[in-house]
Formats: C-alpha cells, structure tokens, sequence
C-alpha cells in the first residue's frame, strides 16, 4: 500500500497546483441561451465540426489564448465539439439481423421540434448510420416526442400508421425496431428502466405489430445485439501512427480477435484482446493493446473485430463487426 | 441527530434551480474536475473545454439530476467521457500538427522543477493504456473508491481493480526515477 501511496502523491501533486482559467461566464452565457441543445443545432452541424477542429488544432499549436474573462472574439459555438449520443442500428450475423451500438453526431432538428425531446433522442433512429453495414428500421419523422415518467421514458410516435406492421418488414425486424428505440433510449438516459409508446398522448398498444400494452424492458443484450460491437475506430477514422481500438463483445474465455485487411482483403495485421468478462447475457468491453499502423502504407483498409470460432463447422460461424479505416 | 432532525434535513435540501447548482457546483469542482481531465487529456486548454462542456450538459440535466451528489457524479462521467473524446478529435487533428506537441502547460512564472515533474508524470499516465489510464486518475486524483470509479467509468468493480493493479505496476515502471529520486 506504500508504493502505491507514493504513486497516489506523485500522481495527484502533478496537477495540484495547477490554476485553470476561470469560465463560469462563458458557461453561463451558453446556458442562458435557453435549450443548450437549441443553441447547438442552430449552428449547424458540419460548420460546428470543423469549428471544434480549428479549436482543437489552436491548441495544438499551443496558441490559445488563456484569459479569466470569456474571449469575445470566440463565440461558444467554435468550441463546442458536436454532441454524440448513442444509437442501436441493425446489421447483419450469421444468426440474422441483430442490433449494433453506434456512436453517432445528435441529428439537427427543427429546434421547435427539438423542444419535445426531452431527455431520450430516439430522432437519431431516423438518421443514415455511417457505417454502410448498418441500417435503421424506422423511416422519417417517425419521432415526435419524448419525456420521462418515473423510471418510464415515453415515446411520443408521429404516424399512427406505424401501428401496423409493413408488408416489407418481416415480424423479427419489427421486433428489433421496437428493441432498437428501448435499446436506444435506456442507453441515453440511465435512470430509464422501460419504454412507453404513445400517439396523441394515448398509449399505443401496439407498433409494427408488436404488442406495446405493457411498459416494455426490451430483451436481454445477448438476444438482441449482435455478440461484437466495435465502438472504436468510428466507420472511416484517419488512424496515422499507433490507435487502441475498443469495442463490447461476449465471447468465449472473453477473448476477441481483431485483423486489418487491405484493400484486397489480405491481412496485414492481427492480434487479440480481452474482454473483461463473457457468458452471462449482456456484452462486455474489450480494449486492444495500442495498434502500430505506422508501417502500413497510406489508404484504406478494414478493421475486423471477430468472436472466436468455437462453431467447429457446426451451428452459427462468430459475430463480426467492421470499420473501415484510413490509415495516414 | 434525532430522527425528527434527520427528516427535517431531507426536506429541508436546497431546491436550487439549474443556475444556482451552475454556480454552486462550478465553485466547487471546476479546478478539481479540471485538474482531473488534464491528467487524461495532458494538455489544460483541452480539458478546460472538455470540463465546460460537462458543466453546460449538467446545467441542462438539471431537471433530472435535482441533488448535488447526484449532480457531481454525473459531472465526473462526463467529464471522463469527453476527455475521452477529445482525444479521438485530436488524433484525427493531429495528422495536421506535424510534430505539434500539446502545448505542455501553461505557468510561465511555474518553478521549472516542478513544471517538468508535470510533464514526466503526464507522459506516462499517457503512454497507459485508456482505462487505466482513467481509473487511476480517478482514484489517485480524486480519491473515489471502487464503487465510485466504476460508477463514472460504467464498468464493474472488478474491472476497475484489475485496471488499477495492471496500470499501478506500468505507472510504477514508467516513473521509477521519480519514484526512487527525490520524493
């Protein structure tokens, strides 16, 4: 315990005098805007990330300014980077289609609109994943509300035509599109235990078909999701040097076995990592060692994450889940 | 305190509105939650940023988080959480930067001394793995307990323990001159 109290010391003393500017004025200038959220999407989405680059670059450079009043010539819109929220889109296993956890850029709504959404954004379902392997089951302005009930998150939907099930959705998709929105907004908002679904302020008994009476919990992670989630790199990430990749999985002995295929599809690199558990009937995290990509020439190329084959030719081959990465 | 005592205490908490819990949190915990990021971050003008936009995301939960604990654990996520990202947003930067180091630190008039222990101590939290990486922060820095890491950082308490112990022995590795020299 010595040696770690002297760790603790030196560790803790390294910033402990340390005198951060003082913000409180920049942060009250951004909250008196009301709805932070509102702020945010009316500044637009593409313009803020390259904005919350230059800010970030600047102080790469070592040139930010480091003043106790707020800086006037910055407005807080150039430094705040896009807000990410968490989504559950659908993708293909070998054991059909499961849900994936993405992390994606909140959609820019109407800020009229984005005042209906409180707490839960289930508007991120309507949006086109970045990862071409990923898909949503819900069409467009499916979404108009959402607010918090006790422990309940109620989800306001649009259409009363998606009580029924479309003729092109099959009764496991419809399934999933439902775990999608519980998955989706449990994630978002953790004191959520179930999802409620209503039009026109009256509960829906069903959607897609599928029987909504009830409050519903959603199914067990392991049923629902697909067993290998990459959570980093994002779909094409400019990876140059060294990058950890991170992800959740459940596979056996916990393990999890990562590749990088050129364009060819040749492995160029592999290696595995451990999960911190697996069996039970949710996902576990993974993080690899750090991955040198520096020998690798410029371009792209995937990133496979893959469970380990215990299938021995029978039954299911393992949950995969791939990125495409730009190595620089 | 008499149980009448204790009950009066409950209902007498402060119903602070978003703003008041703003100011009275931001007194409170601004330097600390900085301090913290920066251990995660390196660089200070990241994590002020990082730590303001934990402070703008909890005035606007205001509503749900309602109690000061309640209030800073969810700063402490936060700010975990986008330091964190900040990191990805300046990998994908950096390709930019040539060999732009994070500017190490401001403190112009800081003893030189103690300025380059900051940065030897920042390299290596840096060079550790993510997850150590954060669960030595906070427990080092803030002094959280098990149960309390794992809350900020959404994984099970034995996974903080072994986070601890694999990151404590490459700590200790990484800065035994320190550690041997003159403490």
């Amino acid at each position: 315990m010595n040696h770690d109290d002297t760790l603790a010391r030196l560790v803790a003393g390294s910033v402990a005098d340390l005198e951060p500017a003082e913000r409180l004025d920049e942060i009250r200038a951004r909250t008196q805007r009301t709805g932070v959220r509102r702020g945010w999407y009316a500044a637009g989405g593409i313009a803020l990330a390259t904005a919350a680059a230059v800010a970030v670059f600047a102080v790469l450079a070592g040139d930010e300014p480091r003043t106790t009043a707020p800086d006037p010539a910055r407005s807080p819109s150039q430094v705040i980077p896009p807000p990410e929220t968490t989504a559950f889109f659908v993708g293909d296993t070998p054991r059909g289609p499961r849900l994936f956890r993405d992390v994606v850029a909140l959609p820019i709504p109407d800020p009229r609109k984005a005042e209906r959404f409180q707490g839960a954004s289930p508007l991120v379902l309507e949006t086109t994943p970045a990862d071409p392997d990923y898909r949503t089951l819900w069409p467009t302005d499916a979404f108009a509300g959402s607010s918090l009930d006790g422990d309940v998150i109620e989800i306001e939907l649009a259409d009363p035509a998606l009580r029924e099930r479309p003729g092109t959705m099959t009764e496991h998709e419809a399934e999933l599109a439902v775990d999608q929105v519980i998955q989706t907004v449990r994630w978002q908002v953790e004191s959520a235990r179930a999802v409620r679904f209503s039009y026109d302020g009256n509960p829906m008994d069903q959607v897609f078909g599928v029987p909504t009476n009830e409050p519903l919990v959603g199914a067990h992670d392991t049923e629902v999701r697909s067993l290998m989630s990459i959570e980093y790199p994002s779909e094409e990430e400019i990876v140059s040097g060294a990058f950890v990749a991170t992800g959740e999985n459940n596979g056996t002995e916990a393990t999890m076995n990562w590749r990088i295929e050129d364009a060819t599809g040749a492995v160029v690199l592999d290696g595995f990592a451990t999960a911190e558990g697996w069996g039970e009937d949710r996902l576990f995290p993974w993080e690899t060692d750090p991955i040198d990509v520096s020998e690798l020439a410029p371009g792209s190329y995937t990133f496979v994450a893959t469970n380990p084959d215990v299938s021995d030719g029978e039954g299911f081959p393992p949950d995969t889940d791939t990125r495409t990465i730009i190595v620089e | 305190m008499t149980h009448a005592e204790t009950g009066a205490a409950v209902t007498d908490l402060p119903r602070w509105s978003a703003d008041a819990a703003l100011d009275e949190l931001y007194a409170a915990h601004w330097r600390r939650l900085v301090r913290l990021s920066v251990l995660l971050v390196r660089d200070v003008g990241t994590a002020e940023e990082v730590v303001q936009d934990a402070f703008v995301a909890m005035h606007g939960r205001w509503s749900r988080l309602r109690e000061p604990d309640l209030a800073l654990a969810y700063l402490r996520q936060t700010v975990v959480n986008r330091s964190r990202s900040a990191l990805r947003h300046r990998a994908v930067v950096a390709r930019h930067a040539a060999d732009a180091q994070p500017a190490a630190l401001p403190g112009a008039d800081e003893p030189a001394l103690r300025a380059d222990r900051r940065e030897v101590v920042l390299d290596a939290m840096r060079a550790l793995p993510q997850r150590q990486r954060e669960v030595l922060a906070l427990r080092y820095y803030l002094d959280l307990s098990e149960a309390e890491i794992a809350d900020a950082m959404a994984i099970s308490r034995g996974a903080v323990k072994s986070h601890a112990s694999r990151g404590a022995a490459a700590l200790r590795t990484l800065l035994a001159d320190q550690l041997t020299g003159d403490l």
